[in-house]
Formats: C-alpha cells, sequence, structure tokens
C-alpha cells in the first residue's frame, strides 16, 4: 500500500471520529447520531479489500475503544470483523452501483448494533430488545445509510482519483 | 490466479493477528487500569485538543447566530429581572433571619456538615461519546487540574454523573442516565433509601429509574426530592438527583419502584461543576477525626 493513501485513510479516520464525538454547540442525550467511522470500515472492506478491511477496521475500533467503553480492543475486535466480512464481498463491488454499497453498510450497522445490544446489554440481564431495535438500532441505521448515500459520490470520486495516483506512480500507464 | 489465492491466506492471516491483538489488548485492559494510560496521553495530546477547538468554533457560531435572536429577548428578560431582584432582596432578608435559626438548630444537631458545601471546579464538556448506545462525555479538564477519578460531577445543582477515567488534560465522565450507572439514593423526607439506575429504555423521555424502595407507612408522593444516601461509596452525600415523578408497588408487595426527573438538564449539557473531593477520601478523612 502506498505511504499517501495510508496517511489520507487515518486522516479521514479522525475526521470522521470528530464528526461523531462533536458537540454542535451543546451536548444532548437521547439523540441518534450516523456511524461514520462503521461507514469507513465497511467500504474500505467493501471497495477495496479484506486487508483494508482489517486494518481500517481496527484503527477505528481503537479510537472507538479509547473514547468509551473500558475495554481497550472491544469495538476495535467487531469493527476489524466486520471489515474483514465486507472485504468477503469485495468481488460484487462496481462503483457505477450505489445499492450494493448500501446494503453493505446497511448490513454492518445492523450486525453492529446486534452485537452490541447482545453483549453490552443482554448480558446485563437487560432484555428490551423491542426498544433497543426501535430506538437505537434502526434509527442509527436508517441515518448511517442515509448520509452514506449522500457522500457516496465524493467517496467514488476520492477512490478513483487514488486509484489513478496510484496506478500513475507504480508507472502502469506512464 | 496464484497472486489472488496468496492475498487470501495472508489476509485470513491478517485476520488472526489483529483479533489476537485485539484480544490481548482487552486482557490486558481487564488485568490493569494501566493499559489504557499510553491511550490516554496520546489521545490528550492528539484528539482532545481538536476536540476542544471544534467546541470552540461550534460554540463561536451558535453564540453569533442567537446573538441576533437574543437581544429583545433579553430586553423583556431584564424588565423581568429587575422585578425579581426585588422580591429576592425581600426574600433574602426573610431567608438570612431563617439562616441564623437554622444554624441554631444545626449547632443543636451537631451537623457541622453542610452537604452542598462541597467544593467544586468548573469544566466544560468538550465531547460526547461516538456510540449511541452509552451516555459517557469528555470535559476539558483532567489530572492536571487535580481532576481524579470517582469525583462527582453536577450541573446546576443536581447530580450528572462521575468521573471514571482521566487523561493529562481531559476526564470522561458516566452520566447518571447511562445504562450501566447505579447511584444509591434516598428519599429526602423519609430517609428512605433506593436505588437509582439509568435506564436506555427511559432516555428518551429524560428519565432515569429507581428501585428497591421499602414499602412503609411513609407517603411518597410525585415530586418529592430525591438525594444521594450516605450509604453510597462513591457519591457524596446530600446530592440532588431529581424528583419523583412517578412511583408503585412492586408485585412482591415488599418495595416500589418508580422514575425520577433529573434536577439536571441533560438535554443541554455544556457545563458542568466537578466536586474536587471524593467520597473515598472524606470517609477517609471522617475516620482519622473519629
Amino acid at each position: 500500500m502506498n505511504r499517501y493513501r495510508f496517511i489520507i485513510k487515518i486522516l479521514i479516520i479522525l475526521v470522521a471520529f470528530l464528526a461523531q464525538s462533536m458537540l454542535f454547540g451543546s451536548i444532548s442525550f437521547a439523540s441518534v447520531r450516523p456511524n461514520l467511522l462503521l461507514i469507513i470500515t465497511a467500504l474500505s472492506g467493501f471497495m477495496i479489500g479484506e486487508k483494508e478491511g482489517i486494518w481500517v477496521g481496527f484503527v477505528c475500533g481503537l479510537f472507538w475503544d479509547i473514547s468509551s467503553g473500558e475495554l481497550i480492543g472491544y469495538y476495535a475486535l467487531i469493527f476489524l470483523i466486520i471489515g474483514y466480512f465486507n472485504g468477503r464481498f469485495h468481488s460484487l463491488f462496481f462503483d457505477e452501483d450505489v445499492r450494493l454499497p448500501l446494503t453493505a453498510v446497511a448490513v454492518s450497522d445492523l450486525v453492529f448494533g446486534l452485537i452490541v445490544c447482545v453483549t453490552q446489554f443482554f448480558l446485563r440481564g437487560r432484555f428490551a430488545f423491542g426498544t433497543y431495535l426501535f430506538r437505537i438500532i434502526l434509527p442509527e441505521l436508517l441515518f448511517t445509510v442515509l448520509v452514506t448515500l449522500m457522500l457516496y459520490p465524493l467517496i467514488i470520486r476520492y477512490s478513483r482519483f487514488a486509484y489513478d495516483f496510484e496506478q500513475r506512480r507504480s508507472g502502469k500507464f506512464v | 490466479m496464484k497472486s489472488v489465492k496468496n492475498i487470501k491466506i495472508k489476509s485470513r492471516h491478517l485476520l488472526l493477528i489483529f483479533a489476537a491483538i485485539c484480544v490481548i489488548l482487552m486482557g490486558l485492559s481487564l488485568l490493569s487500569k494501566m493499559t489504557r494510560g499510553p491511550f490516554r496521553v496520546i489521545a490528550g495530546y492528539t484528539v482532545v485538543p481538536m476536540q476542544k477547538g471544534l467546541n470552540h468554533i461550534g460554540r463561536w457560531t451558535v453564540d453569533v447566530t442567537q446573538n441576533f435572536q437574543t437581544i429583545k429577548e433579553l430586553r423583556t428578560e431584564n424588565k423581568k429581572l429587575q422585578k425579581q431582584i426585588d422580591d429576592l432582596t425581600v426574600e433574602n432578608g426573610e431567608l438570612a433571619l431563617n439562616q441564623k435559626e437554622l444554624e441554631r438548630l444545626e449547632g443543636l444537631y451537631k451537623l457541622d456538615q453542610n452537604y452542598a458545601d462541597y467544593e467544586k471546579t468548573g469544566a466544560r464538556v468538550i465531547a460526547s461519546n461516538t456510540s449511541n448506545w452509552f451516555d459517557v462525555f469528555t470535559i476539558d479538564k483532567g489530572k492536571k487540574d487535580g481532576i481524579k477519578p470517582g469525583m462527582n460531577v453536577m450541573a446546576g445543582s443536581g447530580l450528572v454523573g462521575i468521573v471514571t477515567e482521566t487523561g493529562p488534560n481531559w476526564a470522561s465522565v458516566r452520566s447518571i442516565i447511562d445504562d450501566t450507572s447505579y447511584v444509591s439514593g434516598m428519599m429526602l423526607s423519609t430517609g428512605e433509601k433506593c436505588m437509582i439506575r439509568g435506564d436506555l429504555r427511559l432516555i428518551g423521555s429524560g428519565k432515569i429509574r429507581f428501585e428497591d424502595l421499602p414499602v412503609s407507612d411513609a407517603e411518597i408522593e410525585k415530586g418529592e426530592q430525591v438525594v444521594t444516601s450516605y450509604i453510597s461509596n462513591k457519591y457524596l452525600q446530600g446530592i440532588l438527583i431529581g424528583y419523583v415523578s412517578e412511583i408503585k408497588t412492586d408485585k412482591n408487595g415488599l418495595t416500589r419502584h418508580g422514575t425520577i426527573t433529573p434536577a439536571a438538564d441533560f438535554s443541554d449539557l455544556q457545563d458542568v461543576l466537578v466536586i474536587t473531593k471524593t467520597k473515598v477520601e472524606l470517609d477517609k478523612q471522617n475516620n482519622k477525626k473519629d
């Protein structure tokens, strides 16, 4: 992998993390925010491949771990597995069709929500699955998919640019 | 074809390696809190300054847009407040009298500790957590400002949460409405103790649950004040948590449960007060005195 792309990726993750933890003037509880880090993880895996999904997922999860939760490595593990499985479906990827990436993000977010629900709530004996599903998992999913839809043209433009740049550097077109 | 196969095997290995790193990290952070140390410091010098900056910008833009709207409101409010000042001056005189009497009575009962009078330091909320599941937030003061884990956090007159972790220049606070939060509380008028726990199901309605309040003859009505109890080993005694908004008897007929409206406004939390003494320190002091 290319050094520039690595740095840019880290910067993108950082920006997403800051946006996700941003307050917009004041903190407000009980509001649902889109899962930007998950979008990056899922799309990295789906658009570039398994390896990319793994390391991007790991970094995103680590950010998440530092900002919340007591276990370092917990969200990192969830994210890198999500990234890996998205990478498994990389062969289906075709950048002019927006439906598959959206599905990938949606399924990833659903899986993420269910994993958190089971490991952090069911294991503590709190079984209000309906509430969790309708108050958090589904709103988050919708919001996340919506944001993906809006960002998708930008993501595609960047990924084409990065691809061309790399091709040129490796001297294939020169 | 061969190269594709190679990549596949490698990526599986990569998955295992990274997963192993995660498991080791989890194990280490379970074993000792030290594991988070390096991450804390790194976060303190990279992400936190950016969050502070962003928060500053965010506040500034909100302020600017609100300024224009609020001038009119301010004028009317000013008139109102002027009137209120007059009323309060009168009331203050009365209260001063009451205060003297209270001091006298407190002397009688040897209540030399005024619980509401803990030393506090102000802090600003700079970031919420990334997750939709938990209510943890970051404030802009940390170890350097003397913040320690276990310190209680208030907003206005109400309890907000407890410091769970500190970095050099930040601290994270778990709010009492977080699903994993437990606070030992007490009905102010009767002194009966209950358990107050955050509940994700109630977050939408802005309430928290209380449980295990013994059934007794003492009538608890809606609006009853709930404060932190003296048996808690984490929360200082006598901090206002909120007001009872609903109360029901459990099926077992022995205990009661219900909901509390928190005294702190969680919907718009910007500035908080950290009490600079933890319960553990206070207990130690008291033991020495005895």
